[in-house]
């Protein structure tokens, strides 16, 4: 097209003008005709058919460059308001800053002027007029005021600062060297600034080491605070009219990518935990960690405390950082104040080394575990609820309670803890006004809320919250919505242990999710459920439908999510559970157990809540293979886990507990097991009041540890104490009131009240011979009971032919039971007048008992008391008394001092106790 | 040539008041911007009349006041080019990594693009054809209408009307062949 020379132009230029006012078909025609040279035709061609710009289109460069020319106009002696610009003193993206003076004459005073650059609109203007008056309240030691603000005559925003004379604090850390104290308070101080500032709801957005100044007194000031936010909502008030089409949307969203947050870069909505993460990161840099611009910090070589907090800080998950830069600075004072900081696993070991490294009151050993209870808690059981629940609701219930919380009293919202259960109840109270057009969020909000009242263990108000849900008439009709209030439902009930309610609920939700979901995450939750619901579910068919159930939710689980997931690792934990409760064999109990500690310890690590779970579920199977020893610290570990996580006053903290007993039990140490099973039911008494089923189910543990540390009449209140509970909350036909029944009439036996016992003792065999469903090891037991009910009544042919009943595979498996029996035909030759049978069987009950339990278990001693007296009875009182001390050596822990049995070993010493010992 | 006399010669005895009306006709453009919110009937016509005017005052007649704007557009234009052409060059071999990421700096960075290209087939075109070319410039630059390029550059009416639609069907079918 260039190629034209000055006469082929001409020739272009003069039949251009001819053919421009034809119409099309002539000016073809005449090109047609023409036999202009072709060059020149065809640059003739291409001029008809090219439409003319518009002026104004071509003009537009013009009014663009000028625009730009004005905006880069500020210069040093320039005066802007009451402020003469003084020497440049930096650039940024957002524009440049110069030292200034204060020019009107009354005072001389120094400052920043940062010009921004860019043209926001008329209406960005104001609104950044507007923000300035809060910013300029922001009056805080440690944050450089703003002082002034305004528009060029070009129409360019710009901002007076306070001047700081002072040195960047990486600047500072890296000339001065000063201590990783100092570092640490300059940190806290900051923090205290940025707290102060969100509190104002003012987020900086752009923290770094450059924005902070350290004075030559040693004091941070924070610079450009919510300048950075204040453009960015500037450019959202108005949306970027000003810039004509072509230019693109104002320099106005500013922030520095090292420094900012995942969510930041994202272009995401960013909060006040985009300041955490920011601040997280500058204390790694003042630290010394060298910032990679890609990957996660390389944080191995500070203290491991440091790196918690650090990686907590800066968390990809905004709900996994500190909740405020206030408990950032807490846990930084925490660490000078070699207290427990709250982003290491609380743990007993590491609560230990710091105790050790205190000294301090157990007060405030007290007042720590509150503080990390409360702080732990919140996230624990957020983080809880959002695994049961859709994270689509999650953050529906976020930006709701978002809204609920701007609207509560800034006297509430400014305060520095809310309290759980006040935000809850705003919550809420706020349901029906904020949502009540939405009526399907509202459900499905009602029912989020729901769920957070049962991960605080209000289980009552959390059933009331699902049934307002499942009234919603649009709630029930949408299947979704409807198969997840029903789970949740569902699954409080079957917290609750109210098997019988929640198994229905359980079936219908499946079946709708069958429809809904088919080979998704959400079918295993619901197989999941029903499983658990039924393997607590007493009788029937309910075992062999609940494993099958479990076993297609294993499949589905490795199907979807992997076999090592942590899905499937959930489903393995449910198997345990199953096994744990109604297998014979435990051996798959400690083999789903270790497969899901294994999974969950490497996907989600030990300080997890999950993590405790599962490892709850190997120590029941490995309890009920005997391996207490490897069993007994892991259960400490699980009931501490459990007490940090949630607090003392929780289910799981109590459930943690409740394990911890009842290996205490196993392992013999009886006497601090019943401390911890009535620590239980204090818990228990006050999560839901006195003699709820939970309290059942602890006192069905505690009973027969008073039974066996020798305390009769307390285990008979104890065991009266579950029937009671147990009849009044439970169908019948659904209740197992046969082991309480039976264990009462062990009782009455040794007490002596052989009546009672007889008649308890036979009803159970009744019972147990008529259901067909009943355990062998549970019949043979009670066959054991009543044969020495009978045995004490002096009906020994009875007995004789109760233990002949007894099925010899009874005890297949069990660790236990053989011995029971052994012991029992040793007391039944005893009272038959045959002392050297009965002490041949006594001492086979004896070895199966150290097969079982080791020699050196305190049930083994136990067992020999009997001995001991027989020994006695037949005249031999020195071995009778060195036995019985051996005994009181042995078994001091699974003996209630002054009890039944602390007072037959004493018989059998005649100097006392004391020389025992 | 016209334009060439202006450059080498006339231009030189009003160089203050360049200065002046154009920080004028700058403020002005920026303040209007704010107002109209980038609506696409702003042109320079309104602005560099405005801007000379507060400069030189109504006194001034009319052919004076038609070769002052003339004389000024063309001051203007090499400004603004100069401009353009620095800006670009900073943002090229600058080579720092600007710490902030703007949208605006890629826009920015399109408009000089734009009026080095505008700049360019004004100044091929004149090669060729000076009085299209000087028309339009006038139009775009100066913001004058037919009548006061007629004046100015001492031709007809029809004339000018001629050579601005030739010249803006040139121009356009250059840049747009530029792309």
């Amino acid at each position: 097209m260039n190629a034209l020379n000055p006469d082929q132009f001409a020739r272009v230029k003069a039949r251009f003008e001819q053919l421009v006012d034809l119409g099309a078909a002539e000016q073809q025609a005449a090109l047609a005709a023409s036999d202009e040279d072709p060059l020149v035709l065809a640059q003739l061609r291409a001029l008809l058919l090219q439409g003319a710009h518009a002026t104004e289109q071509l003009a537009r460069p013009v009014l663009t460059a000028l625009q730009q020319t004005a905006s880069a106009s500020v210069r040093s002696g320039d005066v802007l308001g009451a402020w003469t610009l003084l020497d440049e003193i930096g650039e940024g993206g957002m524009g440049r800053v110069f030292q200034a003076r204060r020019s009107d004459g009354h005072f001389e005073q120094l400052a920043a002027v940062k010009v921004l650059s860019g043209h926001p609109s008329a209406q960005a203007l104001r609104f950044l007029a507007r923000e300035r008056q809060i910013l300029a309240s922001l009056a805080h030691p440690h944050i450089a005021r703003l002082l002034d603000g305004g528009s060029t005559a070009e129409g360019q925003p710009y901002l007076v600062m306070e001047y700081v004379r002072g040195q960047a604090i990486d600047a500072y850390c890296r000339q001065q060297q000063p201590s990783i104290a100092t570092r640490l308070q300059l940190l806290i101080d900051i923090c205290a600034a940025v707290s102060f500032a969100h509190q104002q709801l003012v987020v900086h957005c752009d923290l770094k080491p450059s924005n902070i100044l350290v004075t030559a007194e040693g004091r941070p000031i924070l610079l450009d605070f919510g300048v950075s936010r204040l453009l960015a909502d500037a450019d959202q008030a108005a949306p970027s009219t000003a810039i004509p089409a072509g230019q693109g949307k104002g320099t106005l969203q500013a922030y520095t990518p090292r420094y900012a947050s995942p969510e930041q870069r994202a272009g995401e909505r960013v909060g006040t935990a985009t300041d955490i993460y920011s601040l997280g990161v500058t204390l790694a840099e003042l630290l010394g960690v060298s910032l990679d611009e890609s990957g996660p910090l390389a944080l191995g070589s500070l203290p491991v405390e440091l790196a918690a907090i650090i990686a907590r800080a800066t968390d990809v998950e905004i709900e996994r950082r500190y909740v405020s830069a206030q408990a950032l600075a807490e846990d930084l004072r925490r660490y000078l104040e070699h207290l427990p900081v709250l982003a290491c696993a609380p743990t007993l070991a590491y609560r230990g080394r710091k105790w050790l490294r205190r000294r301090w009151p157990l007060a405030a050993a007290v007042l720590v575990l509150a503080v990390v209870v409360s702080a732990f808690s919140w996230q624990m059981r957020i983080e809880r609820d959002n695994a049961l629940s859709a994270e689509r609701s999650a953050r529906a219930l976020a930006d709701y309670m978002v809204a609920v919380f701007q609207g509560a009293d800034p006297e509430v919202s400014g305060q520095r803890d809310l309290p759980v259960s006040k935000l809850l109840d705003a919550g809420y109270q706020g349901l029906a006004s904020k949502l009540s057009d939405r009526p399907e969020l509202r459900a499905e909000v009602t029912g989020i809320l729901g769920s957070v009242y049962q991960n605080i263990g209000q289980r009552e108000r959390a059933l009331k919250l699902f049934d307002e849900a499942l009234e919603i008439k649009a709630a029930a009709a949408n299947p979704r919505i409807l198969a997840d209030l029903l789970h949740k439902k569902a699954y409080t009930l079957y917290d609750q242990e109210d098997f019988p309610a929640a198994e229905p609920i359980a079936r219908q939700e499946l079946a709708l999710r069958e429809n809904l979901n088919p080979d998704s995450a959400e079918l295993v939750e619901s197989l999941r459920l029903l499983g658990s619901v039924l393997t607590y579910q007493f009788g029937g068919d309910h075992q062999a439908e609940s494993l099958a159930l479990l076993e297609r939710a294993l499949a589905m689980a490795e199907q979807v999510a992997g076999k090592d997931s942590v899905l499937a690792a959930r489903v393995h934990l449910d198997m345990g559970r199953h096994h744990g409760y109604l297998s014979v064999d435990a051996t798959p109990v400690v083999v789903h157990g270790r497969t899901a500690v294994r999974i969950i310890e490497e996907r989600l690590g030990k300080q997890h809540f999950l993590y405790a779970d599962v490892l709850e579920a190997l120590v029941l199977g490995l309890r009920r293979t005997g391996a207490f020893a490897e069993a007994l610290p892991l259960a400490r570990e699980v009931s501490e886990m459990r007490l940090s996580f949630y607090g003392e006053v929780s289910y799981q903290g109590g459930y943690g507990l409740h394990s911890y007993a009842n290996i205490l039990n196993d392992a013999g140490l009886r006497l601090e097991a019943i401390e911890v099973l009535k620590r239980c039911l204090s818990i228990q008494a006050q999560l839901d009041g006195e003699g709820s089923l939970a309290a059942a189910a602890i006192l069905a543990v505690l009973g027969p540890v008073y039974k066996n540390v020798g305390a009769y009449p307390e285990a008979m209140a104890i065991f009266q104490q579950v029937i009671d509970i147990r009849t009044r909350l439970l169908p019948e036909g659904e209740r197992d009131l046969l082991s309480s029944q039976l264990n009462m009439a062990g009782l009455n036996r040794m007490l002596g009240d052989l009546d009672t016992a007889n008649a308890l003792a036979s009803e159970v065999l009744r019972a147990r011979s008529a259901d067909s469903s009943t355990h062998p090891f549970r019949m043979a037991l009670t066959q054991i009971e009543l044969a020495a009910v009978r045995r004490s009544q002096g009906r020994l042919e009875e007995a004789s032919t109760l233990l002949d009943e007894v099925d010899p595979e009874a005890f297949t498996g069990w660790l236990l039971g053989q011995s029971d029996l052994d012991a029992e035909r040793a007391r039944l030759a005893w009272a038959q007048g045959q002392p050297e049978q009965a002490q041949t069987l006594m001492l086979k009950a004896e070895a199966q008992l150290i097969a079982g339990l080791g020699e050196t278990h305190p049930d083994v001693w136990i067992q020999r008391l009997e001995r001991a007296e027989w020994l006695a009875a037949q005249g031999q009182r020195a071995a009778a008394a060195d036995l019985a001390r051996q005994i009181h050596q042995h078994a001091a822990s699974t003996m209630l001092p002054g009890g039944a049995l602390a007072q037959r070993v004493a018989a059998l010493i005649p100097d006392g106790v004391a020389s025992a010992s | 040539m016209l334009l060439q006399a202006w450059r080498d010669g006339d231009g030189l005895a009003f160089g203050s008041i360049f200065e002046q009306a154009y920080a004028e006709l700058k403020r002005i453009a920026a303040g209007r911007v704010q107002q109209v919110s980038g609506n696409a009937t702003l042109s320079p016509t309104e602005l560099v009349h405005e801007a000379l005017l507060r400069v030189i005052g109504k006194d001034l007649n009319w052919e004076n006041r038609a070769h002052f704007f003339a004389s000024m557009s063309l001051y203007m234009r090499a400004v603004l080019v100069d401009h353009a052409r620095a800006r670009m060059s900073d943002k090229r071999g600058g080579g720092l990594l600007h710490v902030t990421l703007g949208k605006a700096e890629a826009g920015e960075e399109s408009g000089m693009a734009e009026l080095l290209a505008l700049d360019g087939a004004l100044n091929q075109l004149e090669a060729l054809d000076p009085r299209s070319s000087a028309v339009l410039h006038l139009k775009i630059f100066a913001g004058m209408d037919r009548h006061q390029i007629a004046d100015v550059l001492g031709v007809s009416v029809q004339i000018v009307d001629r050579e601005l639609r030739f010249a803006k069907v040139w121009l356009s079918a250059q840049l747009e062949s530029r792309l």
